[in-house]
């Protein structure tokens, strides 16, 4: 039987916008088990982000339950939601999301500065990481002096500086031109296979189904299709 | 842990130039101005003491204040995502914390050592200057008792002054901290 990575049941939530009530995720169900490599997709709108804040512990929903990795979240501290964070899961963003005072390596290495690693074994893994990302010669570059690519590799390279069970990215080729979509999206699929990594990839893009082994779609805050 | 933060706080400190130059100066002549504040108040003569001094002194006292929570605030304000993005990343608010107040004692450190350099440098030449034979009519008996600009104590006080404002800062902008939300992080830059 398949290990369960993430999952939720019955879950709501609403946003407040100018008075009107928003239904953003309405009575949601999913169930994404260890090592898939998921694509969400959906019209503008319909509650894909939202999905993915509420999954990764950036949203709580007004009702329902959230298990990431054996964890119920959903009333989770923020203290609790950092730690959890911290072992479990990596971030990518659309816009990478890099310290801008931060060379490459320094970007990564920061994930693992408030823990307990000694520097050189985080320098070490930052190096590994960022040869994973096969941006090795980039280290000591500034985001400013990275391409959009390039940054949004440093930014792969500090989601899995931790080795995360779950990785979630937001459009994470939606700033990018479609060489470096392509490059970005072969990342992440080797990424998958190679650590066994989950992904949850929130995306407008139809051209990036065919890196996903499971498709969700969502319309009107509900998931039409999984 | 603690000082790796910090460490690494003064780093990106040192990286963000011109916030840093813009207030280890302020910063600097707000020192001097306040430790020459406590200079006459505390060696002055008391019975001499005029309004007008100790109203300086609470104006310094009040703006160094007022500088800090405004440091901590633009710390905190202009750098709302790089905290978010840190939160997303797993960083607590305790090491989130320990990064701005890292940065913020650094300044006042940087600061501290400038005013004492320029200090020293300046009571040096002073003495220097009166300690030259005079060549004027009627001034050949000319000398000073050779006393530094400053003495240690206003100094100190002025230090540890600045050190509690910092913390006072910290404390008023920490309610900010705490109320970001890592959701920020995922706002898309326009």
């Amino acid at each position: 039987m398949p290990e369960i990575m993430i999952k939720l049941e019955n879950i709501q939530k609403e946003f407040r916008l100018r008075g009107n009530i928003i239904r953003a995720l309405a009575d949601v169900n999913l169930t994404i088990n260890a090592g898939e490599f998921v694509i969400i997709m959906g019209p503008t709108g319909c509650g894909k982000t939202t999905l993915l804040n509420v999954m990764s512990g950036l949203d709580l929903p007004d009702d329902g339950t959230v298990i990431v990795d054996g964890e119920k979240i959903e009333r989770a501290t923020e203290e609790r939601l950092s730690n959890i964070r911290r072992r479990k899961i990596g971030f990518v963003f659309q816009d990478f999301n890099l310290i801008e005072n931060l060379t490459a390596i320094e970007n990564i290495e920061a994930v693992l500065w408030p823990g307990v690693l000694r520097s050189k074994e985080i320098e070490d893994r930052a190096i590994s990481a960022l040869r994973k990302v096969d941006l090795l010669d980039r280290k000591d570059n500034l985001p400013k002096e990275l391409s959009g690519g390039e940054k949004q590799r440093v930014a792969i390279a500090r989601a899995i500086i931790h080795k995360p069970r779950i990785l979630f990215a937001d459009e994470p080729t939606g700033n990018l031109d479609n060489e470096a979509a392509r490059q970005i999206m072969e990342l992440l699929k080797q990424l998958n296979k190679e650590m066994g990594t989950t992904m949850c990839i929130v995306t407008h893009d139809k051209g990036l189904v065919k890196y996903g082994t499971r498709l969700i779609e969502m319309e009107h805050g509900k998931i039409v299709k999984s | 842990m603690g000082l790796r933060l910090i460490g690494k706080s003064i780093k990106m400190a040192m990286r963000s130039r011109r916030r840093f130059i813009v207030f280890t100066l302020m910063y600097t002549v707000l020192m001097a101005w306040m430790a020459s504040n406590f200079e006459s108040f505390i060696y002055g003569d008391p019975a001499t003491r005029t309004n007008q001094e100790i109203l300086m002194l609470a104006i310094s006292i009040v703006s160094t204040l007022i500088l800090s929570i405004l440091y901590a605030w633009i710390v905190i304000n202009y750098r709302k995502r790089e905290i978010a993005t840190l939160k997303c990343i797993g960083y607590t608010n305790a090491n989130i914390r320990t990064i701005i107040i890292g940065e913020l004692m650094w300044v006042t450190l940087i600061s501290f050592i400038l005013v004492a350099e320029v200090l020293i440098h300046t009571t040096a030449a002073v003495t220097y200057f009166y300690s030259q034979p005079s060549n004027f009519p009627g001034l050949e008996d000319y000398s000073i008792k050779t006393r530094p600009l400053l003495s240690i104590w206003p100094i100190v006080i002025t230090l540890a002054m600045f050190v509690v404002a910092q913390i006072l800062g910290i404390l008023v902008m920490y309610s900010k901290i705490l109320k970001l939300r890592p959701i920020v992080a995922l706002r898309i830059l326009k």
